[in-house]
């Protein structure tokens, strides 16, 4: 086991502070099965009566707003969990004494993002009885439900390597807890941000075929959470999720040839499996939103690991 | 009046030396215009008590920081214990234990978790881990604290856990930057007691101090450094007779009188002692070199510059 990682839950675990996060965590999403119900009940209150169909409309209800919630958290989480892992090393100067151990600089990187994900597992898995809730009700799948609960924490992985890898550039934890919230926020809206505006632009040109590529939208961990759990009834009711679906959607009947529609193409086909394929003589044609958000996310991740191995190396020009 | 000088083992040192633990030629750090480390030539014999000396700023915790391989030379050649710790930097840490002028430790952690923690970055197989910190523990006295938590010791335990865990992989070079700041006498003491220890057991302990008389206590050899320059290095004594000054010679009668005489060397000094005690058959019971120390020594080379 990466030593670094056995001391960080040791230190972790030891705190106060982890079992309140989840106990925070937990309350949070309870409540939140409590509000979708109890706002289905008023929607639906027809007396005492047996609706298969309304059940399985709240199921996935609440199976979709587990997971939005959960996404949401998971961007407070995680730079709470990592921002100060390395710049706390530095400001406690500590460091140094771990720089000179025979320890790679990847090796003090990773254990660090370990221990954040480890921790993480431990509250989707404190989750997983408020999930059975939704599966138990129907209108999710177990595969459908694993995917969604893997894809958050996939999300997890990923903002945990990008946030630790930034608190190897800050000197003290409070910057590196700016940067890793700022960061954070930036992933979550910024290919929004940057395809509405990309939208506008081409708005101003009049109508003609070059609309904004779709792929703008996919370096994001609510896009590629989105696009994962598309699946059965994803149509039905108002989650979070199922807005940014229909963004997505609305960018696949755009002219990207990544994967959306040209006006010369047969046209869109549903694979059934909830991602929609450009259907070129019956073969899937381009990457669903998901695999390209995967790709953008992981490389992201892993380039400012890279360079963050690199601000760790020593010997060094200057002290660090 | 203060004199600045070198000695020859300081200048003449053409190559690296791969007998010594710490062998620089040349040895220079520079961050943009400030020269922290300046053309250094030092030479630290195997299994001396190394003491270097200089005032705040004058490049001590940079040397150290590029013998550990923390940073890297601006130019220069640097051996440690026969490695290069630019190009073989994991050679360099496997014999080599650093303990920073700052003691950061792990708060959180018991006292014998926070050794099993470096113990494993070193790569030290688990099922040693036992004996090893109950060694190291009873060498540094902290077995009575071994399931105490890190942050309910005392700035001179911490101290003591700081060098049990730079042996921890039992270098052979130990390198310890202002060990002694903040500990109180008796702390001192001990420590001093333990450096006298370790080097007993064979380790080569370079040293930085503030407090002089400390240094002059268990250092061997020493090197005064000032504004990134070495002054001198070598033997205290032997840098004192480059100084070229007179010694003073304490010599007390029987009876009680006490008289001063001054000698250059030790041939005028075995001179005197044979006039006193031959020609004049005066009862000598005491023939004493009166030590101006490393204090005297700093303030004869050190000109007080600041960069």
């Amino acid at each position: 086991m990466n030593p670094v990682l056995a001391r960080e839950l040791k230190e972790r675990m030891r705190g106060l502070r982890a079992f309140i996060a989840l106990g925070i965590f937990l309350g949070l999403l309870t409540l939140t099965v409590w509000i979708v119900y109890k706002a289905n009940d008023l929607q639906n209150n027809n007396g005492f009566s047996f609706d298969l169909e309304r059940q399985t409309r709240l199921g996935r209800e609440l199976f979709e707003w587990l997971i939005s919630i959960m996404l949401i958290l998971l961007f407070f989480l995680v730079p709470g969990l990592t921002a100060g892992t390395i710049s706390g090393e530095r400001e406690r100067q500590t460091l140094t004494t771990l720089q000179l151990t025979l320890l790679a600089p990847r090796s003090i990187i990773w254990g660090k993002v370990q221990a954040a994900v480890v921790y993480l597992s431990l509250m989707i898995v404190a989750a997983l009885p408020l999930f059975a809730v939704a599966y138990q009700l129907g209108g999710v799948s177990l595969t459908a439900a694993l995917k969604g609960i893997g894809a958050v924490l996939v999300v997890g992985l990923l903002l945990a390597t990008m946030v630790t890898s930034l608190s190897s550039f800050a000197k003290r934890v409070q910057t590196a807890t700016l940067l890793g919230y700022g960061f954070s926020a930036l992933l979550a809206i910024a290919s929004f941000i940057g395809f509405g505006v990309a939208s506008i632009i081409d708005g101003t040109r009049g109508p003609d075929d070059s609309n904004p590529p779709a792929v703008i939208l996919t370096p994001n961990p609510l896009v590629f959470v989105a696009d994962v759990t598309a699946g059965e009834n994803v149509r039905i009711g108002s989650t979070p999720l199922r807005g940014i679906r229909q963004v997505i959607v609305d960018a696949y009947n755009r002219n990207d040839s990544w994967f959306t529609r040209a006006d010369n193409m047969p046209g869109l086909q549903d694979f059934g499996d909830g991602n929609v394929f450009v259907d070129v003589g019956g073969q899937r044609r381009g990457f669903p939103a998901w695999v390209l958000s995967l790709g953008s996310m992981t490389g992201l991740a892993g380039l400012l690991f890279f360079f963050a191995c690199r601000r760790l190396r020593t010997p060094a020009e200057t002290e660090r | 009046m203060s004199t600045a000088t070198s000695t020859s083992s300081a200048e003449t040192i053409g190559a690296p030396d791969v007998d010594a633990a710490i062998s620089a030629t040349g040895l220079t750090k520079r961050y943009g215009s400030l020269l922290a480390v300046n053309d250094m030539h030092l030479v630290v014999p195997h299994g001396s008590i190394f003491g270097l000396i200089g005032p705040n700023g004058a490049g001590k915790s940079t040397t150290f920081a590029m013998i550990a391989s923390l940073l890297r030379p601006t130019s220069g050649t640097l051996s440690v214990m026969g490695y290069d710790p630019v190009k073989h930097p994991k050679a360099v840490r496997r014999t080599m234990g650093y303990m920073p002028d700052v003691l950061g430790v792990y708060d959180n952690l018991r006292v014998d978790e926070y050794l099993e923690f470096f113990a494993a970055a070193y790569k030290i197989p688990s099922r040693e881990w036992s004996g090893l910190i109950d060694g190291l523990l009873e060498l540094v006295e902290l077995t009575v604290k071994k399931t105490a938590m890190v942050n309910s010791l005392s700035r001179g335990m911490k101290q003591r856990l700081s060098l049990a865990r730079s042996l921890v992989h039992d270098p052979q070079l130990l390198i310890l930057d202002e060990p002694a700041s903040g500990l109180d006498p008796r702390a001192r003491v001990e420590l001093r007691d333990l450096l006298r220890g370790l080097n007993g057991m064979g380790k080569t302990i370079v040293i930085s101090s503030h407090i002089l008389a400390e240094l002059e206590e268990v250092c061997s050899d020493v090197a005064i450094m000032e504004a990134g320059k070495l002054l001198a290095s070598g033997p205290p004594r032997t840098i004192l007779d480059s100084l070229g000054g007179a010694r003073t010679l304490r010599v007390r009668i029987a009876g009680g009188t006490t008289e001063t005489f001054t000698g250059n060397d030790d041939a005028e000094q075995a001179a005197l002692l044979r006039r006193l005690v031959v020609d004049e058959e005066r009862d000598v019971v005491e023939f004493v070199e009166e030590s101006g120390g490393l204090e005297q020594l700093f303030m004869s080379i050190t000109q007080g510059i600041v960069q």
